[in-house]
C-alpha cells in the first residue's frame, strides 16, 4: 500500500516531460556517432582507395593515375592468391571456430558458477585480455618450442619421441590467433548466459529433454546474440592480424595484414599496401554479411 | 595468489562436503583445459620475470631485480599515465557514442540496421597499421598537425566497434514489453532508459567499455602514428613493455 502514493508522485514528475525535446536529443545522440564514424573512418577509407589507385616510384610521393595495377598485380598472381588470401580466410575461419568452442565451454561454466567466483574467473579472463599481445605471444613461445614446457612433458610421458615442432608453422600462428581470441568471445557470452531464465531450462527438463537437447533446443538458440557479438569481433580481428603472423609464424604464415605491413613499412610501397588492405576489407566485410545472412535466417525461427 | 585461493575454496568445499568425493564433470574438466589455455602464457611470462639472471621457465633463482628495474624506469611510469589517461577517455568516449546507435538500430528495420551496424565494425575490417596510417593522413589534412585531439579521435574510432557489438547482442534479446511497460504507467522517457532499459543492458555496456579500454590501452599503431611529439618516446617505449610485472619480456622479445 505504502508503494502507491510515492508511484503516482513520480508520475506527477515524469509526465510534464517535454515529449518533442527527448525526441530531438535522442536524433542528435544518434546523430553524432554517425557523422564522427562518416568522417574518421569513411575519411581515411577513401584515402586509401585513392592511394591505391596511384603508381609507386621509389623515392617520390605517390602520384593518383588512377591504374588498378597493385589489384592486378596481386589478385592477377596465383601466388598471392594461394598464399596469402587462402590462407587469410581459412585461418581466420579456423581460429573462430576452435576460439568459440574453447569460449562457449568456459562462458557456459562461468555463468553457473555462484556470482563471487563467477566475478572471479571473469575477472581473469578480463586481465588475461589486457596483457600485451607481444608478452602473450612471447609465453606461448617459451611453451611451445622444441624445447618448451610441453614438449618436455610429451617426451617425458612418452606419447612422442621427438619434439613436434608447432613454432614458425601454420599450427603455431593458429594455437596464437585462438589463444588471443578466447576472452573476446568469454566475455560477451557470460552475460548472455547468465541472463537466460533457469525456469526455461527447468521447463524443458520436466518435459523429459535430455541435458544435451535441452543445451541445443533452448540455451544455445539464446545466446546466439553473444555467439555472433564475440565471433563477428574474433573473425574481423584475425582476419587482419599481423602481429601474430609475424611473431609465431616467423614470416613463413603469409597473411593479409602482415602482407600489407610489409609492404608499407618495409618495402615503402604504400600504393601496394592500401591495395591489399582494401582487398582485405572487402574480403572480410564479404564474409561478415554471408555469416549474419546465414545466421539469421537459421536461428530466426528459434528465437 | 595465495588468499585468493583462501577465499574462493570454501563454498565449493561446504556444498561437495556431504558426498565426499566426486569425480569431476565432463565440463569442469573441459573449462579448466579452456581457463588454463586463457591464463597459461601469461603465468609463464609473470613467472620467467621473477628470474634473478637469464630467461626460463620454471624460474631459478627467484628475484624482484626485472620489476624494480621497469618501475624505476620513468618512461615507463609517464606512458603508463598518458595511456590510461588516453584509454579511459577514448573508451568512455565510444561507449557512449555505442549506447544510441545499439538502442537506435534496434527499433529500425532489421535488414538496414544490420548493414549499418556492420559500418561501425569497419575499423577492425582494415589491419591496424594500414587504418592508422591513412587515419593521419585524414588528420593532418584537416587539423594540420597531430594533437591530443587527434590521439583521442584515433582511439576513439578504433575501440567504438566493441561497444557496438557487445551492446547490441544484448539489445536484440531485450524484450520491448517492459519499456513499453513501463511507458504505460506513466515513466518518461529518460526515466524508463535509467531505470529499465540500463540495468537491463548493462552486462553487454560492461563488456564493451572493457573490451574498448583494453584495445586502447594495448594500442601500438594509432598511437604511434598520432601521437603529439612530446609523448613519442614514452609510447613507443611502452608499447613493448606493459605491464610493470614483465620488464623482463621486453628485453628476451627484442
Amino acid at each position: 500500500m505504502s508503494a502507491t502514493p510515492s508511484l503516482s508522485q513520480r508520475i506527477d514528475v515524469v509526465a510534464p516531460e517535454n515529449e518533442g525535446l527527448w525526441r530531438l536529443l535522442s536524433r542528435c545522440a544518434m546523430a553524432t556517432p554517425f557523422v564522427f564514424v562518416l568522417v574518421f573512418f569513411f575519411g581515411p577509407l577513401v584515402w586509401l582507395v585513392l592511394t591505391s589507385l596511384s603508381t609507386h616510384e621509389l623515392g617520390s610521393a605517390p602520384r593518383l593515375t588512377f591504374s588498378l595495377e597493385h589489384y592486378r598485380s596481386y589478385l592477377g598472381d596465383p601466388f598471392f592468391l594461394i598464399n596469402s588470401v587462402w590462407t587469410t580466410v581459412r585461418l581466420a575461419v579456423l581460429s573462430t571456430l576452435f576460439a568459440l568452442v574453447i569460449g562457449y565451454v568456459l562462458a557456459y561454466y562461468i555463468a553457473e558458477l555462484p556470482v563471487r567466483q563467477r566475478g572471479l574467473l571473469t575477472s581473469f579472463t578480463v586481465v588475461s585480455l589486457a596483457v600485451n599481445i607481444v608478452i602473450r605471444v612471447f609465453g606461448l613461445n617459451v611453451l611451445l618450442t622444441n624445447n618448451g614446457l610441453l614438449n618436455s612433458s610429451l617426451i617425458w610421458l612418452g606419447l612422442i619421441d621427438r619434439p613436434l615442432r608447432i613454432m614458425y608453422t601454420e599450427t603455431g600462428v593458429l594455437i596464437g590467433l585462438v589463444q588471443i581470441a578466447v576472452p573476446y568471445v568469454v566475455l560477451p557470452l557470460i552475460g548472455m548466459l547468465a541472463s537466460i531464465d533457469p525456469a526455461l531450462r527447468e521447463a524443458a527438463a520436466s518435459v523429459g529433454a535430455s541435458k544435451m537437447r535441452t543445451f541445443w533446443t533452448v540455451t544455445f538458440p539464446l545466446s546466439i546474440p553473444g555467439v555472433i557479438a564475440g565471433t563477428l569481433i574474433v573473425f574481423t580481428l584475425n582476419a587482419a592480424a599481423f602481429a601474430i603472423p609475424a611473431m609465431m609464424g616467423g614470416g613463413r604464415v603469409r597473411m593479409m595484414g602482415m602482407m600489407a605491413y610489409q609492404q608499407a613499412s618495409i618495402n615503402g610501397n604504400f600504393p601496394f599496401a592500401a591495395a591489399v588492405g582494401i582487398c582485405l576489407f572487402l574480403l572480410s566485410l564479404i564474409i561478415t554479411i554471408v555469416y549474419l545472412y546465414v545466421v539469421n535466417r537459421k536461428f530466426k525461427a528459434a528465437r | 595468489m595465495a588468499s585468493i585461493a583462501q577465499t574462493s575454496v570454501p563454498p565449493v568445499v561446504r556444498r561437495r562436503k556431504a558426498r565426499r568425493f566426486r569425480w569431476p564433470t565432463g565440463l569442469e574438466i573441459a573449462a579448466l583445459i579452456a581457463f588454463l589455455f586463457v591464463v597459461g602464457p601469461i603465468i609463464v611470462v609473470a613467472g620467467a620475470a621473477l628470474n634473478a639472471d637469464e630467461m626460463a621457465f620454471p624460474p631459478r633463482n627467484l628475484s624482484l631485480r626485472w620489476m624494480i628495474q621497469a618501475l624505476q624506469e620513468r618512461n615507463f611510469m609517464t606512458g603508463a599515465l598518458v595511456s590510461f589517461v588516453v584509454a579511459a577517455c577514448a573508451s568512455a568516449c565510444s561507449t557512449l557514442f555505442a549506447l544510441p546507435i545499439a538502442l537506435g538500430l534496434r527499433k529500425a528495420n532489421t535488414g538496414w540496421a544490420r548493414l549499418l551496424s556492420l559500418t561501425f565494425l569497419g575499423p577492425l575490417l582494415v589491419p591496424s597499421v594500414i587504418f592508422a596510417l591513412a587515419l593521419y593522413q585524414t588528420i593532418m589534412l584537416m587539423f594540420g598537425s597531430s594533437s591530443f585531439l587527434g590521439l583521442f579521435i584515433g582511439h576513439v574510432i578504433v575501440t567504438m566497434p566493441y561497444p557496438i557489438r557487445t551492446i547490441t547482442a544484448v539489445t536484440e534479446g531485450l524484450d520491448p514489453a517492459l519499456e513499453d511497460a513501463a511507458g504505460s504507467v506513466g515513466a518518461g522517457p529518460v526515466h524508463t532508459f535509467l531505470h529499465v532499459t540500463l540495468p537491463l543492458i548493462k552486462s553487454g555496456v560492461m563488456a564493451g567499455f572493457l573490451f574498448a579500454f583494453i584495445t586502447s590501452w594495448n594500442d601500438f599503431s594509432i598511437s604511434i602514428f598520432l601521437s603529439p611529439a612530446e609523448f613519442k618516446d614514452q609510447l613507443r617505449w611502452f608499447a613493448h613493455d606493459v605491464m610493470p610485472a614483465f620488464g623482463e619480456a621486453r628485453l628476451a622479445a627484442e
